[in-house]
């Protein structure tokens, strides 16, 4: 069920074997306290909205890490300033002030353009009400961030043919997102935003618009494809439920960093969860 | 994003939204086929005009220009008053003239009666004087020699029919001009081979034949008042004529042109000086009368000057402005060329009407646009944030509404295509004002006006109907792509 990467066709032991040198001084400079595996650096970064006279204080003075190949919950109630650090990482929006470092650039310096470029080549979104263009097949809307990256067609055609196998909705391609259920609409946009291979997936409310059983089969999904391919996983949440897939939960609480708790036991196994669900129903 | 995909992705939104795409596309249909069609109705009567001017053989290119002292002719078959002030039409004038853009050259013309002997052969011309490097400019074309050039002195060229005029003064025989209609022009038996026979020339008036009042050549024996006539005349001063080229026939609608005889205007002015001199020293012998000595020679004003325009499209330009300098200034066919330009009047109304039905459908488009963009303003959001560039968003838009151009050109074409070959074989009776006058039966060779052509489509005017199309989108389109490549895709993505 998980997925072939069909970009990746270089031979895996000869790679470790190569990057071995590099992995070695990976640890030794983490046992010094630098840390190689950060994506994401945040720096006192602050948010404020102003509504007419009176200012907002979306995010005070959040400083935190994401680190490569993590799988992160951001759990708040709405109006925590969640979603605002979210759409931060995403390049959406702007800090106030602070920065955030993404691999040794910081965001909010970027241009319009050049952050087309960074979503395009790095990042990945999945939307809680899907966002599926109406006018294309589901085999089309996961092509797209790959047309947006001037793949050429044909490869284009087969990097999503087999992500859309990998979500499950292999003979579901040709048909447009008014024909699927929303479980299907929310699969192709996990497809969406996996078939770029990027670094890093953000994923604002994945399962607002579905029922729990839909729910636990896409945070399998989502967090299954992620752990094979080593990506990090960003989610944004209000149920605590779903905060037990993370490898790391971060709570939001008046745009404060509340906790950062560590899951040790994060749920990897599917059968395990499935169970779960049966017991319940 | 390469422009395949753009293509598209708009494809398919233009299918999504069937009826308005029809409805947009309509109105392009219909601004692109109704501009074609009034430009077609103009393109035939031009084509006609231009033919009727050939079958005229009317060369519009070339304009006469006469001093306005007396007026000019109006266009209601009447004479203006003359102006208050009118210029002469002297060199500076024709240096004027030639100054003006898209003038080729301008020459004053004068005519000069001389008196050519050969042989037994006398002729009594009137030559037309003209700067030398003009007669080149004139429309014609060598048989023999060259033009005139600067610095020649009696030199002549002659008009393929001017060795007509030759005659034998003794005989009672007429000169063959006067019936030249009745003659077969193309098979003349010469008198004077022009160019090799020894021809002399001179001013005087006693070598002019006898019904204009001067003496005939070989009547130097004649008895005058029983004086010999050596005696009785100062001797006659001759030169020797140079004929330095000979020109083709011109057109037979002109048949004047072919019996000209052309020279450098200052040898013929000088010519003309001499013969006033020497008659006034003859009435100051003979009759005792001191004439008046010629006016001052440096200033000298002409009758007549013609103007050359490099093309027919300067022909009116050129015209009004020497008209607006105060002197006289026609051209063949202006008669023509009046109701030419009231029909574009007339047709330039009709393409502006047409252009506002293209105006209505560019704002139809921007419209349907701007709709489009507020309607999918999530999905371009969604688009931004899955890695869309500025660019790509707004190339989408652009091209969406030029691809609406484009497609309402083509099948605007393909309307206007069809109207026009309505147009030309049905009778409508409303465009009967569009056609040229009827000259057939007034010129000799004027086509049919009844046969030619009411609406007339060039390939050049459809790919000029397309390119319009498509710029109107590209125009239209253009707010809207903006628009759509402002919005914040955050604020798009939460809109509903």
């Amino acid at each position: 069920m998980l997925p072939i990467n069909h970009f990746d066709t270089i031979n895996k032991p000869l790679l470790t074997l190569l990057l071995l040198p590099y992995s070695l001084l990976k640890i030794l400079l983490y046992e010094g306290g630098i840390n190689l595996e950060v994506l994401f650096d945040l720096k006192n970064v602050r948010k404020v909205y102003r509504m007419g006279e009176e200012k907002i204080m979306a995010l005070d003075d959040v400083s935190l890490t994401f680190e490569k190949g993590k799988i992160y919950c951001l759990l708040g109630t709405s109006g925590s300033g969640k979603s605002t650090l979210l759409n931060m990482l995403a390049g959406l929006e702007k800090p106030t002030s602070g920065t955030i470092i993404f691999k040794g650039q910081p965001l909010e310096k970027l241009s319009e353009s050049q952050l087309a470029l960074y979503r395009q080549k790095y990042v990945g979104f999945v939307f809680q009400s899907y966002n599926l263009l109406p006018t294309l097949s589901a085999l089309e809307n996961v092509t797209l961030p790959l047309i947006f990256r001037k793949i050429p067609k044909r490869k284009r055609i087969v990097a999503a043919k087999a992500m859309l196998k990998a979500v499950g909705l292999a003979n579901r391609a040709k048909h447009k997102p008014m024909e699927l259920s929303g479980g299907q609409q929310q699969r192709v946009s996990i497809a969406r935003a996996f078939v770029n291979q990027p670094q890093v997936i953000f994923a604002d409310e994945p399962t607002g618009n579905l029922d729990t059983k839909t729910t636990y089969e896409m945070m399998d999904l989502i967090t299954g494809i992620a752990r094979e391919r080593n990506q990090t996983l960003v989610i944004v949440t209000h149920d605590t439920e779903i905060s037990v897939y993370a490898d790391r939960v971060i709570s939001i609480r008046d745009g404060m960093v509340e906790s950062i708790t560590d899951n040790v036991n994060t749920v990897t196994d599917t059968e395990e969860k499935r169970s779960d669900i049966d017991e319940e129903n | 994003m390469s422009i395949l995909d753009v293509v598209g992705l708009c494809v398919r939104s233009l299918i999504k939204r069937k009826l308005r795409t029809f409805l947009t596309l309509l109105g392009v249909i219909i601004g692109t086929a109704s501009i074609v069609l009034m430009m077609s109705l103009g393109m035939a009567t031009q084509a006609q005009f231009d033919d009727l001017m050939e079958g005229m053989g009317a060369d519009m290119t070339v304009i006469s220009v006469r001093s306005a002292q007396w007026g000019r002719p109006t266009a209601g078959g009447g004479w203006s008053q003359p102006d208050d002030f009118v210029p002469d039409l002297d060199d500076a004038a024709i240096n004027a003239f030639e100054q003006l853009p898209g003038v080729l050259v301008a020459s004053p013309i004068i005519q000069g009666n001389v008196f050519f002997r050969s042989g037994r052969y006398v002729m009594d011309a009137w030559v037309q004087g003209v700067r030398p490097a003009a007669l080149a400019q004139m429309g014609y074309t060598l048989q023999h020699g060259r033009f005139l050039e600067e610095g020649d002195e009696f030199a002549v060229v002659f008009g393929a029919l001017a060795e007509l005029e030759f005659y034998v003064p003794t005989s009672s025989d007429m000169p063959r001009h006067w019936n030249m209609w009745a003659m077969d022009l193309d098979n003349i038996e010469h008198y004077v081979d022009v160019i090799n026979d020894q021809i002399r020339l001179s001013y005087d008036r006693r070598l002019a034949p006898w019904w204009s009042g001067g003496r005939l050549f070989g009547d130097e024996d004649e008895d005058y008042a029983g004086m010999d006539a050596d005696e009785f005349f100062r001797p006659i001063t001759t030169f020797d004529l140079d004929v330095v080229g000979v020109l083709n026939r011109v057109d037979e609608t002109q048949p004047w042109r072919d019996r000209q005889i052309y020279m450098d205007i200052y040898v013929l002015q000088e010519l003309d000086w001499l013969r006033r001199e020497a008659q006034r020293e003859d009435e100051q012998e003979w009759w005792g009368i001191f004439s008046p000595i010629p006016g001052v020679r440096e200033r000298v004003t002409y009758d007549n000057a013609f103007v050359r325009v490099s093309s027919i499209d300067h022909t009116h330009r050129v015209a009004s402005i020497i008209n607006e300098m105060g002197f006289w200034a026609e051209f063949p066919g202006d008669w023509i060329d009046v109701q030419r330009r009231q029909q574009e009047g007339i047709r330039v109304l009709l393409i502006a009407i047409a252009a506002i039905s293209l105006l209505v459908a560019a704002i139809n488009i921007a419209n349907t646009m701007i709709t489009s963009v507020t309607e999918r303003t999530k999905e371009i959001g969604v688009m931004k944030v899955i890695g869309a560039a500025i660019k790509d968003i707004r190339r989408m838009f652009l091209l969406e509404a030029v691809m609406i151009g484009i497609l309402g050109g083509i099948f605007g074409i393909g309307l206007s295509l069809i109207g026009s070959y309505m147009l030309n074989n049905f009778d409508i009776e409303f465009l009967e004002g569009l056609r040229p006058p009827d000259v057939g039966n007034m010129v000799s060779g004027a086509p049919d006006a009844a046969e030619a052509v009411v609406s007339l489509i060039t390939p050049s005017l459809l790919l000029l109907a397309l390119g319009v199309a498509a710029g109107v989108g590209l125009v239209a389109g253009y707010f809207p792509a903006r628009r759509a490549t402002k919005l914040s895709a955050l604020a798009a993505i939460r809109s509903d």
